[in-house]
């Protein structure tokens, strides 16, 4: 025999091998298995750090409010204070209830953050909440994230596994967004999400505020003989205010002689977009869970006022993290699509409402 | 003696191998920190006059900043805003 022949009759022979392992046994599965795992593993190592990065974070900022056992603070507010969703076999009232239980949550976190911060500052106080909040938050993804691995593992479920791993990078960069998101409501600088206050914080000129909701306010101005009506949430702590009831008070205020509702609000891009681009609709643009979003529904439809809805692109990351400067221009944009709206299609001695929709930490 | 065919073939797909381990492990430590500054800008709400420095805590957009030297009208943090360093050649 040659050489020739015995290299063939090798090749052959591993080729048949190789496709019966291949073919009739889970041996690739395994491997793969294996293979995601360690990514995984690794990828949980990352996630640990981000979350304990955020705790120290948490911590050093409640050190300098002078609060006694930051560590304790902070114990008691990871993993409480959850919200279970009411009932929607039964729609009737939803909106109604899910408002009380987001209230009673929302007033919960803010007596905890009283009692336990009692000698900060109003706006110290809601930007600690917030700082809580997306600790928590930190805490629930690690957590979530070990619950399928583990799963996957229990179970040798290769293609959870796989599904966790590759879903594993948007998971690490969106917590590594949380994190950074933390230096921003600990300087107290704006977001993102600032966006809608900050065209609203532009289009009030030297008017004063008025009170009309929790946290939110509204400011008298005009434009080219148009009354303006500008609603914001109360900065520069951290809170998003409860604008749909204060667009519903508003409105029954004017007795519904609202030429236009106009709200502005930040909105995920998708990838094809630029960030800072401004885009105009109809519509309420308001991301909450529903309440605040069809308060300002049932206003405008109660009384037969346009509503339009003006929003600022951005991703994910950048709604949450510390105002980049194609957001900004994004703004200045907006403010001035917003004008234009109210000089077209708002009649002289009209008035309209401008919404700007957002957390309004680090904007007046 | 020369090398057999198969020990070509073996060396060839573990060099293809090595290669493609050593290249994605490289791939996924290569990312680049970008250096960003956070910027105050404060503009005068009598005039034009406008001016920008580095952000400092208990900045915030709306906060008054004294006297413009322009005309002596407010001074007001109109924007705050993050910019990235660029890269140093």
């Amino acid at each position: 025999m040659d050489g020739s022949n015995d290299w063939a009759s090798t090749l052959l022979v591993i080729l048949i091998l190789g496709s019966f392992l291949l073919n009739f046994t889970d041996i690739p599965q395994k491997m793969q298995l294996w293979r995601y795992s360690s990514y995984i593993r690794k990828k949980i190592i990352q996630l640990t750090e981000i979350e304990d990065e955020g705790r120290r974070k948490v911590i050093k900022y409640l050190n300098r409010l002078n609060v006694e056992n930051p560590r304790k603070v902070l114990e008691g507010f990871v993993d409480n204070f959850f919200l279970i969703s009411p009932v929607n076999i039964e729609p009737t009232d939803i909106i109604k209830r899910l408002r009380h239980l987001i209230r009673n949550r929302d007033e919960s976190i803010r007596r905890y953050v009283e009692e336990n911060i009692p000698n900060a500052s109003l706006v110290q106080r809601q930007n600690a909440e917030v700082l809580l909040e997306i600790s928590s938050v930190l805490t629930l993804i690690n957590k979530i994230v070990k619950h399928y691995f583990q799963l996957g593992v229990k179970y040798n479920n290769w293609i959870l596994m796989m599904q966790l791993a590759l879903e594993l990078q948007q998971v690490v960069k969106l917590a590594k967004a949380y994190d950074d998101a933390m230096d921003a409501f600990m300087a107290g600088m704006p977001i993102g999400d600032g966006a809608g206050p900050l065209v609203a914080f532009y289009l009030k000129g030297d008017a004063k505020p008025v009170r009309i909701a929790k946290e939110t306010i509204y400011y008298e101005t005009s434009l080219d003989g148009r009354k303006v009506y500008i609603i914001k949430a109360e900065g520069p702590g951290s809170t998003v205010g409860w604008p749909g009831e204060a667009v519903e008070k508003l409105v029954n205020m004017l007795g519904g002689s609202v030429s236009r509702i106009i709200t502005v609000d930040a909105a995920l891009k998708l990838e094809s977009e630029k960030t800072g681009e401004v885009a105009y609709g109809v519509g309420a643009a308001i991301g909450d869970p529903g309440p605040e979003k069809i308060a300002i529904e049932r206003a405008a439809s109660r009384y037969g006022i346009p509503l339009d809805a003006v929003v600022i692109k951005m991703s994910n990351e950048e709604a949450i993290n510390s105002m980049t400067k194609q957001v900004l221009e994004g703004v200045k944009k907006a403010v001035e699509i917003v004008k234009k709206v109210i000089r077209d299609k708002v009649p002289e001695s009209g008035s309209v409402i401008v919404v700007g929709i957002g957390n309004t930490v680090g904007i007046a | 003696m020369a090398p057999d065919v198969m020990t070509i073939v073996f060396l060839a797909i573990m060099a293809f191998i090595i290669s493609y381990m050593v290249v994605t492990a490289l791939k996924s430590r290569q990312e680049p920190v970008k250096l960003k500054r956070t910027i105050t800008v404060i503009k005068c709400s009598s005039c034009d006059h406008e001016q920008s420095r580095d952000f400092k805590e208990g900045d915030f957009v709306g906060k008054e900043e004294g006297q413009c030297p322009k005309c002596g009208g407010k001074l007001i943090v109109s924007a705050i805003y993050v910019e990235e360093i660029p890269e140093k050649v």
